[in-house]
Order: structure tokens, then C-alpha cells, then sequence
């Protein structure tokens, strides 16, 4: 709930439309005229759709969009949902790689996919050693650069990175 | 309301540092109408900046900013400029590293793929592995972070991306690129920020590295002398007897040089005239332009034994090219120093009817990179230009003669 919250405030949203379904435990976003819209995604994409934010928050193009789309359902189905530290390191390998030669996930600016990786890898990456995050190099200096946009972070724990190389032999 | 007021020809990448700058701090900034080698020589332009380079800027309160990282940080803001003195620090070493680490070995390594200067294999290969280093020293830095100094664009990032327009541009093809990921991430993400893009349009990448272009440096620097660096003539036609008396060095030093025996005075066709050259280019350099020399002019001059002439650098349109005339214009004013006794000016005058260029191979070179359009002496037209162009190094010496690319 945290991360749909931050992203209402971040994109000028009352968060107080925001709530959960105790229930059915899925997030619940309500207008005024009694529209209801359900579940972190299309919550998501509602508001950013909405906002008044550069465009490229939400994608300039369609290939953009689609590929904004696919990194949220990627948070859902692999991020979200792993439990055991195989399925985590297996994404984190990959994000990393596909890290490497670019500063943002799509496009050349912050998205809503960063935005969203950024809250649902906020837990797992506090808890990297040093070690682990040099040696996830690509994936560390996003997220660095990430969370040092406040209006991003907002009252998320800034986590330390090295920007130095601590060990030898494992860069990369 | 703008902040100033910006001069430059297009498409320098130098200015590009102040006006990307001047995006990210959402300044405006006007662009002053500006044709280069003629608004950078007015006696206005060089009183505000003597050195008569560009980019230059002049703030709105009047004061006079040359030096394009000095404009880019008057135009920038804290972002850019750094949060603190530890972090201004860090960006003005980057700043230093791309105009020292990066620009001349840029300059050496692409102006000969240009065809603006000649290729000189070990200068190249010396380039390249200056570019290399400066690379690999950007690579490893890039590696743990997204910006040179802390986590936004800074000034740091917008300057060195501006050294490193040309090399992208021209000659780091993907394969010498490969190994740099952290400096290419870095660079593609910059030149496709908004800011970026709306001072730099589109970038395109170089797809295949560029090499000496021994066509276009014929082209740009004539025929004539097989592609050789241009010699500077040791002989004068001995149009007039009378000598000047030698007031500026540089360009009279080979005034007492004997004629050679043989050398043909490409102006013996054309009669002598009445016209003294000579008495007319004291007149010019003494007195006041307007006063005393135009009225000189005017009452003596033959427009039967004389033409008058209006020049043109032919690549002031192509703006991609312009910049190629900073290091044209003066070379050519030297080239055709032969020339000097018998036509004078930007707007030019010499014996005969004709293009004096046809009259000697020597004067050849580059005549054609020039457009040249003979003027009629009887039209007020001709009399306003005349007065003009000649009147605008008012009263210069010989120093003032060389900035000013005056020819007489
Ligand atoms: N260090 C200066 C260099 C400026 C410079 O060299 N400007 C050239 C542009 S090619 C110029 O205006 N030259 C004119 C001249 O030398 O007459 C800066 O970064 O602004």
C-alpha cells in the first residue's frame, strides 16, 4: 500500500481515495462519482495515465507503454511473489544484467517502472551486504540514483551504497 | 524576460554548454543574430570581447561573459552548478578533464576526417590512444554511478558530453565503443534528455569510424597545391614601386623580398591607372575611415581601370559546416597575400574587370569556397556596402588589421 500511496503524492493524487480491501486483501482506489478501481497495476496505471507528469513517466510511445506495462507485471508475477532466495537472486541477476547499459528501465528518464521496481525491491536490497551489492553492481547504481529522488523516496530508509570498489575480483 | 543574450554561430558545441544549461535552469536566453568572422570582427563586438571568439554572452545588466563554461555556470543553477563546495569541486574537474583530457585529442583525431586540417598519421594514432585513456578513465568512474558528481545532471555531465559530441559523432564507432558500457549508457542517456534535445536535435551516432577525407580537404583547401599545407608566397607582383612602410610585421615581412626575375605581374594586363594604391591604404590606415579615406576613394577611384567586389564565405549557409571558417578564414586572408597591393578589403577592389583569383594559380587556392559578386561602383548600394565594411575597423593598426581579416 505504501508504494500506490507515495505514487499518489508523487503525481499530485488525495491519497485518501486510496484503501484495502480487507476482505479480499487487494487495494482499492474510489472516486468521488463511486468509480472503483482494484489492484496495484491498474491503480497504478490510472493515475499516472491521469496526472499532469511529463510524459515520459508513463511512456512516450506505445512501445514505451507496453514495455512499462511488462515491468509491472514482472514486479507482480517474479518480484512480488518470491519467497524463497532462489527465485530472489535469479531476478536480481537478471535485472542487472539487463542494468548494465541503461540508466532507467524504459526510455531515458524515471518512469513508472522504476518507480514501482524501485518500492518493490526496497526491502530486498536493504537487506544486501556490501558484497552483494558490488556485485550487483548495475542493479545497485539504479537504485542509488533512484532513491535519491526524493519525491520518489519520500519516507523509505535510504540505503547505503559504496560507490567505490571494496573487493577486487568480483565487479561486474 | 530573457537573461541575455547568446553569440554563436549554429551548431557549436561549445555554446551548446551554456544553452543546455540554460534548459535545466529554464532561462531564456536570446540568440543574437550572428554571422561569423563579420559580427564577432564589428568594433561593438570587440570592445565587449577583445578576443572576437565565440561563444560570448551578454547579460542583461550589460556585463560581458566570454569562456563557454563561464556562461554555462552564469546560465546554470544549483543543480548544475553543484549543492555544496565539495560537490562544485568535483564537477569543475570534469569540466577541466573534457577541454583538457578530451577536446584537443578530439580535434586531432576528427578535424582530419573533416578534411579541415591534413592527416598526420602518428598525431591520430596519438589521439586515438589519448581518447582511449580518457575513456577508460570515465568507464571505471561510470561504473557505480549514473552521473559524474552525485545523483543528477550537473554541469560535469553536460560539458564533457559536449567534448564528446564530435568523437560520437564521427569517429567511436560500436567497435571501438564496445568495452566502454558505463560511458556509453552514460552518454546515450544524456543526449536523449529533453534538455538536451532541444539544443542538440536528434543525436546520431557514428556507425563507422570516419578517416581522413583527402577529397573534401582538397576541396576545402584548394586544388592547387595537391592537398599540401599551404605555403605562404614568397613573391609579390611588383604592381606598385612605391613601398609601403613596414607598420605590420607579420604580414610585411617578406615586403623586402626582391621580386623574382621571372614572375609575371598578373595585373600587367590591365593598365596602370591613376589610382594610387599605395597613398589610399595610408589614407585608410591613418584616418578616420569615414572622414578621410572613403572621400579618397570615392574622388579617385577609376571604375574603368578598377572593380569592386563583394565576398561571401560559401559555407556561411551550411551550417554544419560553419565552423570549419574559424580555421579557414584566417589561412585564406594569408594565401592571398599577394594580392595585397592591388585589391583591399572585405569588400574588395583591384585592377581590372575581372576576378582577380583567375589571374594567378597562386591566388586559386581557395578562392572558391568564396562567393564573389562584382558590385557596380555608380549605385548608392555599392556606396552604402563600401562604406560599411571599410568603415568598420575604424582606426585599427596592424594588430587590429590581423583580428579584423581586413585585407589590404
Ligand atoms: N575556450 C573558448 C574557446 C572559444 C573559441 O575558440 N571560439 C572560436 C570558435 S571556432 C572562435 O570564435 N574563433 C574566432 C577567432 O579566433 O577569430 C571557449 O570555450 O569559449
Amino acid at each position: 500500500m505504501n508504494d500506490l500511496k507515495s505514487l499518489a503524492t508523487y503525481l499530485n493524487f488525495p491519497v485518501a481515495k486510496l484503501s484495502l480491501d480487507q476482505k479480499e486483501k487487494i487495494l482499492v482506489w474510489k472516486e468521488k462519482d463511486g468509480k472503483t478501481l482494484r489492484g496495484l497495476i491498474s491503480i497504478a496505471k490510472y493515475l499516472s495515465r491521469n496526472s499532469s507528469h511529463h510524459k515520459q513517466f508513463t511512456g512516450e510511445s506505445i512501445e514505451e507503454r507496453a514495455a512499462i506495462d511488462q515491468w509491472l507485471e514482472y514486479r507482480l508475477n517474479n518480484i512480488d511473489r518470491a519467497h524463497q532466495e532462489k527465485d530472489t537472486n535469479a531476478f536480481i541477476k537478471d535485472i542487472n544484467t539487463y542494468l548494465e547499459d541503461k540508466v532507467y528501465f524504459v526510455g531515458h528518464q524515471l518512469s513508472l517502472a522504476d518507480f514501482l521496481l524501485y518500492y518493490g525491491l526496497h526491502n530486498l536490497i536493504r537487506d544486501l551486504t556490501f558484497y552483494e551489492k558490488q556485485k550487483y553492481m548495475h542493479l545497485s547504481r539504479w537504485f542509488d540514483n533512484v532513491q535519491h529522488a526524493e519525491n520518489v523516496r519520500q519516507t523509505q530508509t535510504l540505503i547505503p551504497f559504496q560507490k567505490n570498489i571494496l573487493y577486487t575480483g568480483s565487479a561486474h | 524576460m530573457a537573461t541575455g543574450t547568446l553569440y554563436t554561430y549554429p551548431d557549436n558545441f561549445r555554446a551548446f554548454k551554456a544553452q543546455i544549461a540554460a534548459e535545466y535552469s529554464r532561462t531564456t536566453i536570446k540568440l543574437a543574430s550572428f554571422k561569423f568572422g563579420e559580427t564577432n570582427q564589428t568594433p561593438d563586438f570587440l570592445s565587449k570581447f577583445p578576443l572576437g571568439k565565440v561563444p560570448a554572452f551578454v547579460t542583461a545588466g550589460g556585463d560581458c561573459i566570454f569562456e563557454s563554461n563561464a556562461i554555462a555556470h552564469f546560465l546554470g543553477n544549483t543543480q548544475l552548478r553543484g549543492k555544496n563546495d565539495k560537490d562544485a569541486s568535483f564537477i569543475l574537474q570534469w569540466i577541466n578533464f573534457g577541454d583538457n583530457e578530451i577536446l584537443p585529442a578530439s580535434c586531432t583525431w576528427v578535424y582530419p576526417c573533416l578534411g579541415i586540417v591534413q592527416y598526420n598519421k602518428t598525431e591520430t594514432e596519438r589521439a586515438k590512444a589519448q581518447v582511449k585513456k580518457a575513456l577508460s578513465v570515465l568507464d571505471n568512474y561510470l561504473l557505480t554511478r549514473t552521473y559524474l558528481v552525485g545523483e543528477r545532471i550537473t554541469q560535469a555531465d553536460i560539458s564533457v558530453a559536449c567534448n564528446l559530441l564530435s568523437l560520437y559523432k564521427y569517429v567511436l564507432d560500436p567497435k571501438f565503443v564496445e568495452s566502454f558500457t558505463n560511458v556509453n549508457r552514460w552518454f546515450k542517456t544524456l543526449v536523449n534528455q529533453p534538455q538536451f534535445k532541444k539544443v542538440i536535435g536528434d543525436f546520431k551516432f557514428c556507425e563507422k569510424m570516419a578517416e581522413f577525407d583527402a577529397k573534401k580537404y582538397q576541396e576545402l583547401h584548394g586544388k592547387a597545391d595537391g592537398g599540401k599545407k599551404e605555403k605562404k608566397p614568397a613573391d609579390k607582383p611588383k604592381a606598385q614601386p612605391k613601398k609601403e612602410k613596414p607598420a605590420k610585421k607579420d604580414d610585411d615581412e617578406d615586403d623586402d623580398d626582391a621580386p623574382k626575375k621571372n614572375e609575371k605581374d598578373p595585373f600587367a594586363p590591365f593598365p596602370a591607372g591613376k589610382f594610387n594604391m599605395d597613398e589610399f591604404k595610408r589614407e585608410y590606415s591613418n584616418k578616420d575611415t569615414l572622414e578621410f579615406a572613403l572621400p579618397y576613394f570615392w574622388k579617385n577611384f577609376e571604375k574603368d581601370n578598377y572593380s569592386i567586389w563583394y565576398c561571401e564565405y560559401k559555407y556561411n549557409s551550411e551550417l554544419a559546416k560553419i565552423f570549419m571558417t574559424c580555421n579557414l578564414i584566417g589561412g585564406f586572408f594569408q594565401r592571398v597575400e599577394k594580392l595585397r597591393k592591388n585589391a583591399f578589403g572585405s569588400v574588395w577592389f583591384w585592377k581590372g574587370p575581372k576576378l582577380a583569383f583567375e589571374l594567378s594559380p597562386d591566388w586559386q587556392i581557395d578562392y572558391e569556397s568564396y562567393e564573389w559578386k562584382k558590385l557596380d561602383p555608380t549605385t548608392p548600394e555599392t556606396k552604402k556596402m563600401v562604406e560599411e565594411y571599410w568603415s568598420w575597423e575604424g582606426d585599427f593598426g596592424g594588430k587590429k588589421f590581423n583580428q579584423g581579416k581586413i585585407f589590404k
